[in-house]
């Protein structure tokens, strides 16, 4: 059943990216990318090897979507492999938490910042892979910058509903 | 043998990660943005139908402007129509100078039901497919001009490499004086492009109209690409700056056009016909 309602959950976010912030976008520059939250919010129970190969479906899943094969695989990879040490770092007591990652859960401090550099790094991967070159390096940064800060107040604004 | 066993199973995470970036890494670096595969893109049946879903939907808030757009579009098609007869003997000697003319394209109509404007590697996506006889590196334009070049093919749908993408260039010319030059996408600006390899000893204008040079067999000649809207020159440079101001505007895009060149297939057929008779003997 837990499986079931995983796999709702994940094709409702898909859905919502598709539909809505798809096309939220600001010009070039802004772009919230607010599908991550599946992976974001994943159980730390999940093992390690199951979490990095559902980030893989995950970003391949919106590789299609995007036509851009490998560019949101390699992101959501790299966040699904961050994600287990960088709570195992902010949080003594791992083992309590067995539902899902949220503010409600591990702290609404600890889990905003999560959120915040998790978001970041996947941006980040995103277009710097989607430049596929340094010489335009501040266009990169500058996207990173503005899309990372729609999808955070976005994440977090949604957290703070669901306290 | 058992410390490599041991050492595997302590770091299996992270060959798991590392395996799956290096897979990444391959799938962006062997995917030819030109030549995508149709299974692993928006060519994809059923993302394509999602695509269309969703665009039928916001085609209904649209629906005014289109209608206006293809009242303008008639008119402005029944006044070519009346010119076309006093004008296709004059026509025909024209083109003659070009290597592919216009009487040999066909236009196939399509509708798009899916676009990016806002990336780096700019996608359309259009509701025709092979069944429709669509095949890769066919161009497609619109009412404006210029949209772009089919990249992938599925079975009913084709995904659109356009004029806004990093790695997409097409061969125009200066309309008033037929210099050659090829457009390129800064990446920045969904109106803007930058036309390159123009000397400096050509007068360029602000103004002026930029075409398709007829030059590749993808477009023929004499189709907008759009007008020179700054140039700049300095002392050291070789070549114009030139930006372009794009006739097509792809946020309004939905009604595109598919040319298939009958020339090139005639073309084709007698090379492999040769080949073939060749090797008979």
């Amino acid at each position: 059943m837990e499986w079931i309602k995983e796999i709702g959950r994940l094709l409702l976010l898909v859905a919502l990216q598709v539909l809505l912030f798809d096309h939220l976008h600001i010009a070039i520059w802004g772009f919230p990318m607010v599908y991550i939250l599946f992976l974001l919010n994943l159980s730390p129970r999940l093992s390690k090897w199951a979490e990095l190969l559902i980030g893989c479906s995950v970003g391949l899943l919106m590789d299609v979507w995007y036509s851009s094969l490998g560019i949101h695989m390699a992101a959501c990879v790299a966040i699904a492999f961050i994600r287990p040490m960088l709570l195992d770092n902010m949080l003594q007591d791992i083992e309590r938490i067995k539902d899902r990652v949220m503010g409600r859960t591990i702290g609404t401090a600890e889990y905003a910042k999560c959120v915040v550099l998790l978001t970041v790094i996947h941006h980040f991967i995103v277009f710097a892979l989607e430049a596929w070159s340094w010489s335009q390096w501040w266009i990169v940064l500058l996207q990173t910058l503005i899309s990372s800060t729609m999808t955070i107040i976005i994440l977090l604004g949604y957290d703070r509903l669901k306290q | 043998m058992k410390n490599l066993l041991q050492f595997l199973t302590r770091y299996s995470n992270f060959l798991i990660f590392l395996i799956l970036e290096v897979v990444a890494f391959i799938l962006i670096t062997t995917t030819n943005h030109y030549q995508q595969s149709a299974t692993w893109s928006a060519a994809n049946r059923f993302v394509a139908s999602i695509h269309q879903t969703t665009t039928s939907i916001s085609d209904y808030f649209a629906l005014r402007q289109e209608n206006e757009r293809l009242a303008q579009e008639n008119a402005a098609l029944k006044s070519q129509l009346m010119l076309v007869d006093n004008m296709a003997e004059y026509a025909i000697e024209r083109d003659s100078q070009y290597i592919y003319s216009h009487l040999d394209w066909d236009y196939i109509p399509a509708k798009v039901i899916g676009i990016t404007t806002h990336k780096q590697h700019n996608y359309l996506t259009i509701n025709k497919g092979r069944r429709d006889s669509i095949e890769v590196d066919m161009g497609v334009v619109c009412q404006e001009g210029v949209v772009g070049i089919v990249s992938a093919v599925g079975e009913r749908y084709a995904l659109v490499v356009p004029l806004i993408h990093t790695e997409m260039n097409v061969s125009c010319r200066i309309q008033t004086n037929n210099y050659i030059g090829r457009t390129h996408w800064l990446g920045r600006n969904h109106q803007e492009l930058q036309l390159e390899d123009i000397s400096r000893h050509i007068v360029v204008n602000e103004g002026d109209t930029i075409v398709t040079s007829g030059l590749t067999p993808v477009f023929p000649y004499g189709i907008l690409v759009g007008t020179v809207s700054h140039t700049d020159l300095t002392d050291h440079d070789n070549y114009h700056h030139i930006t372009l101001q794009i006739a097509t505007d792809y946020r309004k895009i939905s009604y595109v056009q598919v040319i298939h060149n009958r020339a090139l297939h005639n073309i084709d057929n007698t090379e492999n016909n040769t080949q073939w008779s060749g090797l008979k003997k």
